[in-house]
């Protein structure tokens, strides 16, 4: 059983290999997309495979295949592990991503560097897997570093575009101190427990705080929480396809995936846990209070990508990882699906992002909205579509749990404000008057828009139920509650429809509201941006340059050093100068002396 | 003995905290020696030096493209590539670089001694745990 399922794991992945390393071995073959699209739905069907036998036998596996003999006593070797979740992640990243490639060929079919585009997005994918199965925080890393890079050159793909690339900085450099993080743990790690494999790292007694703060650190880099968040919207000026891939569905889940691979030394840890609980529960507010606002489509999924991985660390938090991957599987699913149908609609309004400029898209764009409105349903939790089960469950854990009042409000407000804008998004695009601009040539009839949006639709609407009805949960889940905290979801998501609903009857006319404290901070994205990018680097920068540079370096290293002894130097020549006057008598004299006090030794 | 009576307004007036004092009542800035004088009338000179070059720029009715400010340059070029020959050692200057500079050396010299006695301290009650490592 293991066998196969080693074997048809690594026949997936050297499957998606194969575009990326034939060109090396010959100059005829040069990949193109029709034929990376098929690779990856060739890798998708073999997926399924080692998906079904897992499910099937629940054996997992940990294969380790050569090892890195760079010092003796302590092991790096290759190894992968085969566990519930990398066997439910590959298929259903490689179903996101085959939809993705095909939508990529109509929505890219412009671009003159389609063939690097989809390389591109190929390698993402890859080590997107590689860390998914790595059993070892050396392949983990590889994995992770790769992610980050692929996002870098992906979301930068348009680099005339100014904005481009500072959001494509901003990615590396707030993905970079999340590394920092990472980096101290693997070191603890190495140098506490002499091993870097994940499953000789847990210990029965309580771990240590520091190595689990610098996993968290990882976690809130990598996942956008608060603090290391800014670079999520920005990531949208990377193009759909890549949003849809890299910043909602998988590489955004990296960080929370490491917290769920490590979750047994977080278990004992109750500092940890809390601190997860409270970070995800203030990022999943922020990033639904600044979506409350936003104009611009992408943006908005954007802050609900934000919301639901602040969501996922709240689930973490509460010591449920096989919950917090459910939510990653089944979001996956209706994120890219809301990312593909705002494509689909931005493609067709000829460029039009602002949802001010678009209506009545219903009639116009029917596939389209249709799979809109399923996706958005399901971002809502509506009951048995693919959210619900995920999100109905962490909110009745959340809800029976004990813990602090203020993490479990937080988040039932994110839940209300998550129904507020996902209905907001579907009045402004979908109903009411057009009004977008005169002759837009609009046509969806092209199957390859449709296909993928429909697919990922049926996995919205299904993968769900299947997930849950084919994985053993291994927490009991809370059974009894009262009838109120049961539906407690459901009627706080009705009260953010409502809301909704009622605020766009009161507007008719889409002028500038009067401006308040509240809708400042929402549009402005809670100040964040101008008051930390500026702050902290200036001062940073102006303080080093101040002290480091000027005052130690080119002040007082010279007057200790070189300047300072050339001055001494030459204060000793010119007083010694005084004595050359060249005059013959002078060194007469100094004969004279050391004659004399010769003869005066010599007696 | 009995508290005497209490100050008369002219001796009670003396200088506000954390203010300083002004020109006319500061002996520093009104009875200052000759050497301070001239020290003080040359900078002045050049100050004025450089406004007039500016306002010349600033007030021609053919102004250049570029109006530079010489007070701005000089500045910049004093600040960036002109530091040695313009730093004298200050009693701040001293300070500042002695606890940037010689302060983390000597930090961290103390901070390696007291753990490293941590350890010994431990290992001689036969309490320390060695971490399962090769580092």
């Amino acid at each position: 059983m293991e066998t196969m399922l080693n074997t048809l794991t690594l026949i997936t992945l050297i499957t998606l290999t194969i575009p990326l390393l034939l060109p090396l071995l010959s100059k005829k073959f040069k990949p193109n997309p029709l034929t990376i699209m098929y690779t990856t739905k060739m890798a998708f069907t073999t997926s399924l495979l080692p998906m079904m036998l897992f499910m099937y036998s629940n054996a997992e596996c940990i294969t380790s295949y050569w090892e890195w003999k760079i010092m003796t006593n302590f092991k790096i070797p290759l190894s992968l592990k085969m566990d519930q979740y990398s066997m439910m992640f590959f298929p259903i990243a490689l179903f996101v991503t085959w939809s993705i490639l095909q939508f990529a060929m109509w929505y890219m079919s412009s671009e003159p560097y389609i063939d690097k585009f989809f390389s591109y997005l190929l390698m993402f994918l890859i080590t997107m897997l590689l860390l998914t199965i790595a059993n070892n925080m050396f392949l983990l890393f590889i994995g992770w570093e790769g992610v980050g890079i692929m996002s870098f050159l992906l979301i930068g793909w348009w680099q005339g575009r100014a904005e481009a690339n500072t959001a494509a900085l901003q990615a590396v450099l707030y993905n970079r101190i999340g590394d920092i993080g990472l980096i101290m743990s693997m070191m603890w790690m190495a140098s506490n427990t002499n091993t870097w494999e994940i499953h000789q790292n847990f210990h029965q007694e309580c771990t240590p705080t520091l190595p689990l703060l610098g996993l968290i650190l990882a976690a809130t880099g990598k996942s956008a929480q608060f603090g290391l968040h800014p670079w999520l919207p920005a990531a949208m000026e990377g193009p759909t396809p890549v949003s849809a891939l890299l910043h909602s569905s998988t590489m955004v889940v990296a960080g929370i995936f490491l917290l769920i691979r490590t979750h047994p030394m977080l278990t004992n840890n109750q500092t940890a846990l809390t601190l997860c609980l409270c970070l995800g529960a203030l990022s999943t507010l922020f990033a639904a209070t600044c979506a409350l606002t936003q104009n611009d489509i992408k943006k908005i999924i954007a802050f609900s990508t934000s919301s639901q991985l602040g969501l996922m660390m709240v689930t973490i938090g509460l010591n449920q990882p096989q919950l917090a991957f459910l939510h990653i599987s089944t979001h996956a699913f209706f994120k890219a699906m809301l990312f593909l149908c705002s494509g689909s609609i931005i493609h067709n309004l000829n460029g039009e992002q602002d949802i001010r400029k678009m209506g009545s898209l219903q009639k116009l764009l029917p596939v389209t909205t249709t799979c809109l409105t399923i996706g958005n349903l399901a971002l809502m939790g509506t009951p048995f579509l693919a959210g619900f089960y995920s999100k109905d469950l962490i909110i009745e854990n959340l809800n029976t749990s004990h813990l602090n009042t203020w993490a479990l409000l937080l988040t039932l407000l994110a839940t209300t404000f998550t129904a507020t804008y996902t209905t907001r998004i579907t009045l402004m695009v979908q109903t009411g008057h057009t009004r977008t601009a005169v002759i837009t040539p609009m046509n969806e009839n092209n199957q390859t828009i449709t296909d993928p949006i429909t697919r990922l639709a049926m996995g919205s609407i299904l993968a769900g139920l299947l997930i849950t009805s084919y994985i053993i949960p291994t927490k009991t889940p809370p059974m009894t509650m009262p009838t109120t905290t049961k539906t407690a979801a459901l009627i706080i998501t009705a009260l953010g429809i409502t809301l909704a609903l009622e605020l766009a009857s009161m507007t008719q006319t889409l002028t500038q509201p009067k401006q308040n404290t509240y809708l400042n901070f929402s549009s402005s994205l809670g100040y964040y941006n101008p008051l930390t990018h500026r702050l902290t680097t200036t001062k940073l920068l102006n303080n080093g340059q101040k002290i480091a540079t000027n005052l130690i370096d080119l002040s007082w290293y010279k007057k200790m050093g070189p300047e300072g002894l050339a001055t001494m130097q030459l204060m000793m020549t010119k007083a010694h100068t005084k004595a050359h006057t060249g005059l013959i008598k002078a060194y007469l004299e100094s004969f004279a002396l050391s004659v004399l006090i010769i003869l005066l030794y010599l007696d | 003995m009995a508290p005497g009576p209490p100050p008369t307004a002219a001796e009670a007036y003396r200088p506000n905290a954390y203010v300083s004092l002004p020109a006319e009542l500061n002996p520093e800035a009104f009875d200052a020696s000759p050497e301070k004088r001239r020290a003080e009338a040359e900078r002045l000179a050049i100050r004025a030096r450089l406004k007039l070059q500016y306002q010349l720029q600033l007030n021609n009715p053919n102004p250049p493209a570029v109006i530079e400010d010489p007070a701005l340059l000089r500045w910049a070029y004093a600040r960036t590539q002109n530091v040695y020959p313009t730093f004298r050692p200050t009693p701040k200057t001293s300070f500042l670089g002695a606890l940037y500079a010689i302060g983390p050396i000597l930090f961290w010299i103390a901070a390696f001694k007291l753990d490293r006695d941590r350890k010994e301290k431990l290992i001689q009650k036969g309490e320390y745990k060695r971490p399962f490592s090769v580092f």
